[in-house]
């Protein structure tokens, strides 16, 4: 067959069809190449990285317990140093893996600065196991866990803004980035690759299933996020941040969620509330510039 | 005690079938469990649910490994030599099939087939199988009768659903057809493999090296086909980036796709600035 010979990513895995994720992870492993150590916790990706007795990345990868992934990327720095051994550590968990679950120990590593870099794809909660939410699900979503109608509410509060919690760490660098935007994706993580220290990329993960919506628009749904303003692309470079993208004219925030069945239960009131905060945020970063401080919580 | 298998693939609702008849024997006074087998199981992937039906209690609580009847939903599972594993002789096999489908068994079964995918086509627009394929295994295995079984389907699904179902299992009730099934040399000598067999060439350790094909020929999960046209097509590769899978690959000629793995997601045909690769019916 004429496709790539030795992909880093073997196709035939156990991902859903039109898996934000699955893509990422191809972005990111061919971005960085061979040379690398994978360490991917409990999470989606955790069970598409293999299907006994065959693995699907095309590198060594660790699988850990939920809470360890910073542990193991610790320890393998330890052992790589010992062994003289020039490798890339790379942490690839789901958001459940991160902002809740494995946040003591991304915090302590990024501390300590050991060298590597955490690719956080976020699904927007815990979809491997049926969609339960997580502290990254946004606000008003229709999860398993808040049902929302007859059966209780739907999740009430915000999400947690983990790239402002890892930038409070004075981590050397960190950006978010999207599948959608692939040039500026492997930009950043060739940029990760080469500092020095922990390094941090947070990227939104469209998930059909969990998210209700067909799988032929996972990648045009990122792209909505980024045009209608709500995901911003960014980075933050040894203190320096950078707005990646600053949409010219933005689509409307509706876009982004009224094809998705976790948000049917939106009305026209809380689109246009959520619009409104949006051209907020927007109308104050052009006039003040873009800071982590100036983000107000969304949806 | 009897025990039923249902081979399907996720979303094909093989798990509410077997709740559906579950329940029916259950208000007929029998004991009666369904349950699925479930992993890290995936939209499209194949999935097993058992059915176990007893005058006494069940105390077992293991997967079905002798079934007296096999219920495919996908007829492209039957290219996985477990589907059919372990069928007692003269069992039943029931097959989501416009025509009798050829299958090797290692004993001699009864085989029945129905176009349950054309009957949920033209009634939901979509292919959800499960209340065809259930009146077609209802009528040849006579486990419940028709009256039974269309009230088991309303009291299941909401008003606004149930008369579709039940008009589903009714069109299967009456264009379902058998035929017996002999067993076959080469499934013969299969007898007596396990559906872990093949763990036997592997060491007992917790690593797994790099292989295509994990999940197995994940192309059989398509529901749509993508087809590139090659005359439209401006080589600029935003299909080959846009690809979770890494199938799509750029080539002088223009994209190839392969298709032994494409799940058929249709991101390439979406993506696509000129419209060069669409959505279309799967093998046509």
């Amino acid at each position: 067959m004429a496709r790539n010979e030795t992909p880093l990513v073997m196709p035939g895995n156990s991902s859903c069809a039109g898996c934000g994720a699955v893509l990422i992870a191809r972005l990111v492993t061919e971005a960085i190449g061979p040379n690398q150590i994978m360490v991917i916790p409990a999470c989606c990706m955790g069970a598409v990285a293999t299907s006994f007795p065959k693995a699907t990345f095309n590198v060594p990868v660790l699988r850990t317990a939920f809470a360890s992934t910073a542990s193991f990327l610790t320890g393998l720095e330890a052992s790589a140093k010992a062994k003289g051994q020039e490798v890339t550590l790379v942490g690839f968990a789901g958001d459940g893996a991160t902002v809740d679950i494995g946040l003591a120990a991304l915090s302590g590593a990024i501390e300590r600065g050991h060298s590597f870099v955490y690719i956080c794809y976020d699904n927007e909660g815990y979809m491997n196991t049926g969609f339960q939410r997580s502290g990254s699900t946004p606000r008003g979503a229709q999860t398993s866990t808040t049902p929302g109608g007859a059966l209780g509410r739907y999740k009430a509060e915000p999400r947690k803004d983990i790239a402002k919690i890892v930038a409070a760490h004075g981590i050397p660098y960190l950006a978010t980035a999207s599948p959608a935007y692939p040039a500026d994706l492997t930009r950043k993580v060739e940029r990760a690759v080469a500092v020095k220290g922990p390094t941090f990329l947070h990227i939104m993960s469209p998930c059909p299933l969990g998210w209700g919506f067909p799988s032929a628009n996972s990648v045009e749904l990122a792209r909505t996020a980024v045009e209608s303003g709500l995901w911003k692309l960014y980075e933050l470079d040894h203190g320096v941040l950078r707005l990646s993208l600053s949409p010219k004219k933005r689509k409307p925030v509706k876009e982004f969620f009224a094809p998705q069945s976790r948000f049917a239960h939106l009305s026209d009131d809380v689109y246009e509330e959520l619009q409104r905060a949006v051209d907020e945020e927007w109308t104050t970063i052009e006039k003040e510039g873009f800071s982590l401080r100036c983000e107000t919580s969304r949806a | 005690m009897k025990e039923v298998r249902i081979h399907g693939r996720g979303g094909q609702g093989g798990l509410t079938a077997a709740r559906i008849v579950a329940n029916a024997m259950l208000k007929d006074g029998k004991n009666a469990q369904a349950f699925p087998e479930f992993g890290p199981e995936r939209r499209g992937a194949p999935v097993r649910s058992y059915l176990r039906i007893d005058d006494r209690p069940i105390l077992l609580r293991t997967p079905v490994t002798a079934p007296d009847a096999v219920v495919v939903m996908d007829a492209t599972l039957l290219e996985r030599r477990d589907t059919v594993l372990g069928i007692k002789p003269g069992g039943l096999l029931v097959v989501n099939a416009r025509e009798c489908p050829k299958v090797a068994v290692s004993v001699a079964v009864r085989i029945a087939w129905v176009d349950a995918m054309g009957i949920s086509a033209s009634l939901f627009g979509r292919q959800i199988p499960n209340t065809a394929m259930l009146g077609a295994w209802c009528r040849v295995d006579g486990i419940v009768g028709q009256a039974a079984m269309e009230t088991a389907i309303r009291e299941w699904f909401p008003a606004k659903h149930a008369e579709k179902n039940v008009e589903a299992a009714r069109r299967a009730w009456d264009s379902v057809q058998v035929a017996d099934l002999a067993a076959s040399a080469t499934a013969e000598a299969a007898k007596g493999e396990t559906a872990f067999a093949y763990l036997d060439d592997y060491p007992i350790v917790a690593t797994a090296y790099p292989g295509e094909g994990g999940a197995g020929r994940t192309g059989s999960w398509r529901v749509t086909d993508p087809v590139v046209d090659s005359e439209r097509c401006v080589r600029c590769g935003r299909c080959v980036t846009a690809c979770p899978e890494g199938v799509v690959v750029l080539t002088e000629d223009g994209v190839t796709i392969d298709l032994m793995y494409c799940k058929g997601c249709g991101i390439c045909a979406l993506e696509c600035p000129v419209k060069a690769i669409r959505s279309g019916e799967v093998g046509a």
